[in-house]
């Protein structure tokens, strides 16, 4: 081969390989089935998140032998890779080349706002399975993305509320994840306790992947009546073990995630005593709790979480809007989904006018059980919206968490 | 021009190339569009890194910085400040050039890892900012809603979009092809190859360094500013140091010894990655393996698939920049 | 509010563990100029293997020998199989254990899954010791005591036994160094494999600090690189000193300046690279 022959071949490979790529397979499916498409991370961070949602949905599916609502569904997986560029990708292709009729996905409220956009165009409902940021179902709400989890705030702000009314604590610390979800957990926390009559005495942020807590904990003011934490993942099992390793003596309390039963289960001792508000826990009564816990317990051999419940409930929800529509398409399953009212594992589910799901709202308290540690309900709040106690017109014109940060303490 | 006497064949090829990806929306589906744009910006990403790493020798683990304050540049010209499209594309070069040369001050006396720690330092400042600025960058929520309204498309929608970048990227990829072959480019070259024997003939080293960090970050901030009207959203995840990682693994991968090889390395791996992920869940494992395969099987990168290239003194069509040469214990130079 | 014994142990105590995840990255690098950016991967691997080990025998010293065998011996494959072709080639280097690290990391969560793991602390050192106003965890200071034995175990190594002065001649001059009749592919087998089993050690003890998840073959790596290229390459006791010092400044950037505790880690190594471009104790090139 000559010289200039050779250079061109490998550009030419390359483009080649590029065109090989287009060589796709359009979905194929029969008329009356339906596809659902889930969007939710593989690998990254997040991986055991995303898993965790998509085996709750799969096995609500396979608990209907794939068909619900009378219809086959059929079911698409896309990693979300923690990566906004991938996921919009991906959420295209899925609308695109595989015709999906809805999506469940996203964790990672950044690629979530990322892939808005995109999907608030294209129309297809989504429902959001994790990805936290408030304003998804707030000021930046569309008509088409529902979320079946939490805002970063609304599963705080009752928990301020708890802990000055029902708990007598008159002064906190609160310490979050120094990013959205931290600023939003803290803030909703420290605007509920101190609209209650308590007062914020010191506020602490520490960067994600802390990999010594120490000098956090060591700051924290032990004057204060209780330390209020936002933690999630591995973080959280680092904060509470410093917690302990350094004997600090006030009343832990924190946001739901930062004893997820996943957490819990790596945190077992060092955790009990902590309370918590979540809208799920484990060992919640109901009998639809107990039939979803035996079987994704039975089944995947991990204690199941809040995500695997997020997708099995995603599951129902879908169930619920499908039911009973002849036509299905993103108008008609939109205006279907808007109107739901489910039981879920972890008790009533339905959509409020921006997309956000309203549900209980538990009070928790790890406690040994049986040689295990759980999250054991103390207290239901029931049917809690996004906006807690507050007029959504009002809570709108509050500045949003986010800008409000560092300004909690003492004021 | 001299340098194309006899060089046809290779004419005809860019020729073709640079045809098939202009006609490309009309022989793939639409969705394809997207992501070859995607391929696009991050491969003349990886060419204008390409200045400072292939040709200028220097280890960079920065570069997101470059590339990001691109991005927000455009993110908050459009969605916060009002400004007109000239204005953010001439702050964001201006950014991307200034920064630039903050970095090629602040790297003159330090190479090899040293300097990939230290760029990476900087680099990470950079992301912090983005990540705690909060009240302007709304920090790791990004900036959505980002619209292309201001961009000079000709019609609407991904497609147009997509010939725009087109456009951008060739004109920017001759540009960059044009500063290898000239005299200040050539220089920056020999830095690399021997500075000591740089020095003695009179170039002073440390400017050529700083001038190759100054155009570098000026076409990473440009490839920034694509991105991010090609997204409609920026967040500081464009300036994470796995950002900067990838861009130098890309041209590793692609060849950084030759003009083109990043932009091959940028479009074969993301290409890879989309494909892969197709099929298995476990397409990390698969990258890893193609990235160590590729090194152990093709040392000169991708573009040495057709076979070795040969090394030229004179003027050449395809610039090679040859690797720095190993000492008699087998040790490279610092 | 903390005392300043408090924040001194704590930093020397998190310095220490810095050291240890960095000392395999040191010896390797230091010795054979070889970048093995898979080192986080084997930390992992080291962790979760013992992990899986102990779940196992329920021995938690049976587990750790077991894991830093495994590694160990994987790293001695490693180095045989696959750095050994690009010795150097720092960027093919770069590449290859990257390549690497994705693959054993993927492989990790591929077998073990995502969810985040706390392994448990050496048998007998839970607990924490209060004396008057201070309660200090005796596993911190338990990584104080790892870190001495190691360091002072590695420096012995290189620079007082017949081998570590075998390693350096061999990577001095090699061709002078084979002609002297010194086996220089097994002991580049040897250091590598003792490089990722410190990997693992680290992963073992100090994973009871760190935990361990996904993206820890990053972030864990990260760690490593700067206090081993702050310290200057090729040097143990440069290591040790940066493993300390880095955290010792991070710990009283944290509690002073809480709002810049994304930069505590980066901070010095910007601020002495740019004045120092060798590092603290950083040999001189030729």
């Amino acid at each position: 081969m000559t010289q200039t022959r050779r250079k061109l071949l490998a550009p030419l490979a390359g483009m080649a390989l590029l065109l090989l790529t287009a060589c796709d397979v359009d979905g194929e499916q029969d008329d009356d089935a339906v596809t659902i498409g889930l969007l939710n991370p593989l690998t990254g961070p997040f991986a055991a998140l995303g898993e965790d949602v998509n085996d709750g949905f799969q096995l609500y599916l396979d608990e209907h032998d794939g068909r619900i609502a009378g219809r086959d569904i059929e079911v698409v997986v896309e990693d979300e890779a923690n990566d906004a560029s991938v996921a919009m990708e991906a959420a295209e292709r899925m609308v695109e080349v595989e015709d999906v009729d809805a999506i469940v996905g996203f964790v990672n409220s950044g690629v979530a706002y990322g892939a808005s956009t995109y999907i608030a165009e294209a129309g297809v409902p989504l429902i959001i399975s994790v990805a936290g940021a408030d304003d998804l179902t707030q000021r930046d709400a569309v008509g088409n993305i529902f979320r079946v989890s939490y805002t970063g705030s609304s599963d705080a702000m009752p928990g301020g509320t708890y802990a000055c009314e029902e708990l007598g604590y008159e002064t906190a610390s609160v310490v979050g994840l120094d990013y959205a979800f931290g600023w939003e957990g803290v803030g909703g926390f420290a605007r509920a306790f101190e609209d209650a009559g308590c007062e914020v005495i010191q506020e602490t942020y520490a960067p994600l992947d802390t990999a010594d807590w120490a000098p956090f904990i060591q700051e924290l003011d032990t004057d204060a009546d209780l330390v209020w934490v936002l933690g999630a993942g591995p973080d959280a099992i680092r904060l509470v073990q410093a917690y302990r390793d350094f004997g600090v003596d006030v009343p832990l309390m924190t946001h739901g995630s930062a004893v997820d039963e996943e957490i819990l289960e790596q945190q077992q001792a060092d955790a009990e005593g902590i309370i918590s508000t979540l809208h799920y826990s484990r060992e919640l009564d109901t009998p639809e709790n107990e039939a979803f816990v035996e079987r994704f317990e039975g089944t995947y051999d991990r204690v199941v979480s809040r995500y695997a419940e997020a997708g099995w409930s995603s599951g129902l929800l879908l169930e619920e809007a499908l039911d009973g529509l002849d036509a299905v398409d993103y108008d008609t399953l939109t205006a279907a989904l808007a109107d739901v009212a489910i039981d879920a594992p972890r008790g009533p589910i339905s959509f409020d006018e921006y997309g956000q799901a309203v549900y209980n709202i538990y009070v928790r308290e790890v406690q040994e059980v049986d040689g295990d540690y759980r999250n054991v309900v103390i207290d239901t709040i029931p049917e809690v919206s996004q906006f807690w106690t507050y007029d959504p017109d009002e809570y709108l014109d509050y500045p949003p968490y986010e800008e409000l940060k560092d300004t909690w303490a003492g004021n | 021009m001299a340098a194309l006497r006899g060089r046809w064949p290779t004419v005809v090829g860019v020729l073709a190339g640079v045809g098939l990806l202009t006609a490309l929306p009309a022989l793939v589906p639409s969705f394809y569009v997207t992501l070859s744009t995607r391929i696009i910006v991050i491969a003349m990403f990886a060419l204008a890194f390409n200045v400072v790493f292939g040709m200028g020798g220097m280890h960079s683990l920065g570069h997101a910085a470059f590339f990001g304050l691109g991005g927000y540049t455009v993110g908050l010209g459009v969605t916060r400040w009002d400004w007109s499209f000239t204005v953010i594309v001439l702050v964001a070069l201006a950014l991307g050039a200034f920064v630039g040369l903050a970095y090629g001050i602040l790297t003159q006396r330090t190479n090899g890892i040293y300097l990939l720690l230290l760029t990476l330092a900087l680099g990470q400042a950079i992301w912090g900012l983005a990540f705690q600025q909060v009240e302007i960058t709304r920090g790791d929520n990004g900036i959505s809603g980002v619209t292309r309204e201001l961009v000079p498309l000709v019609g609407t929608g991904a497609l147009s979009y997509y010939h725009f970048v087109l456009l951008v990227a060739l004109a920017s990829t001759g540009s960059l092809w044009w500063f290898s072959l000239s005299p200040v480019g050539r220089a920056i070259v020999g830095t690399r190859e021997s500075p000591t024997r740089m020095a003695a003939l009179g170039f002073r080293v440390g400017l050529y360094r700083n001038i190759a960090f100054v155009v570098s970050g000026l076409f990473s901030a440009l490839a920034g500013v694509l991105y991010t009207w090609h997204h409609r959203f920026v967040s500081p995840d464009a300036l994470l140091w796995e950002m900067s990682a990838f861009i130098l693994i890309v041209a590793i991968v692609g060849g950084a010894n030759t003009f083109l090889g990043p932009a091959l390395g940028a479009a074969v791996i993301i290409s890879l990655e989309f494909w892969v992920s197709l099929h298995t869940q476990r397409w990390m494992t698969v990258l890893g393996l193609v990235y160590v395969l590729t090194i152990l099987f093709l040392p000169e990168g991708i573009v040495g698939l057709g076979g070795r290239l040969r090394r030229r003194h004179a003027s050449v069509d395809v610039p090679v920049i040859p690797e720095p040469t190993a000492s008699r214990s087998g040790r490279s130079h610092e | 509010m903390a005392s300043l014994l408090s924040h001194v142990l704590n930093g020397l105590s998190f310095g220490s563990l810095l050291f240890l995840v960095a000392s395999g990255l040191t010896l390797t690098f230091g010795l054979m100029r070889a970048l093995n950016l898979a080192h986080g991967a084997f930390f992992l691997l080291g962790g979760y293997v013992a992990l899986d080990l102990l779940g196992r025998t329920d021995s938690y010293w049976l587990a750790m020998l077991g894991a830093v065998v495994v590694v160990g011996l994987l790293g001695v494959a490693f180095e045989r199989f696959l750095v050994h072709r690009v010795l150097h080639r720092e960027l093919a280097q770069v590449v290859l254990t990257i390549g690497a690290a994705f693959v054993i990391a993927d492989q990790i969560l591929a077998y073990w899954g995502g969810r985040p793991v706390m392994p448990p602390r050496p048998p007998g050192l839970g607990g924490s010791v209060t004396i008057g106003d201070l309660t200090f965890p005796w596993f911190r200071l338990s990584l104080i005591v790892i870190a001495l034995v190691v360091f002072v175990s590695l420096w012995l190594l290189i620079n007082r036994t017949r081998v570590g002065a075998m390693i350096r001649a061999s990577v001095d001059d090699e061709e002078m160094a084979r002609s002297v009749g010194i086996r220089v592919p097994v002991l580049f087998m040897a250091v590598f494999g003792a490089g990722s089993a410190l990997a693992a050690f680290a992963g073992v003890w100090g994973g009871a600090f760190t935990g361990l998840e996904p993206g820890g073959e990053f972030s864990i790596l990260l760690l490593a690189l700067v206090v081993t290229v702050v310290g200057g390459l090729g040097s143990v006791t440069g290591a040790f000193v940066a493993g300390l010092g880095v955290g010792l400044v991070d710990e009283f950037g944290k509690s002073l300046f809480p709002s810049f505790a994304l930069f505590t880690i980066y901070a010095p190594v910007a601020l002495l690279l740019a004045i120092r471009p060798r590092g603290l104790l950083g040999r001189v090139e030729r």
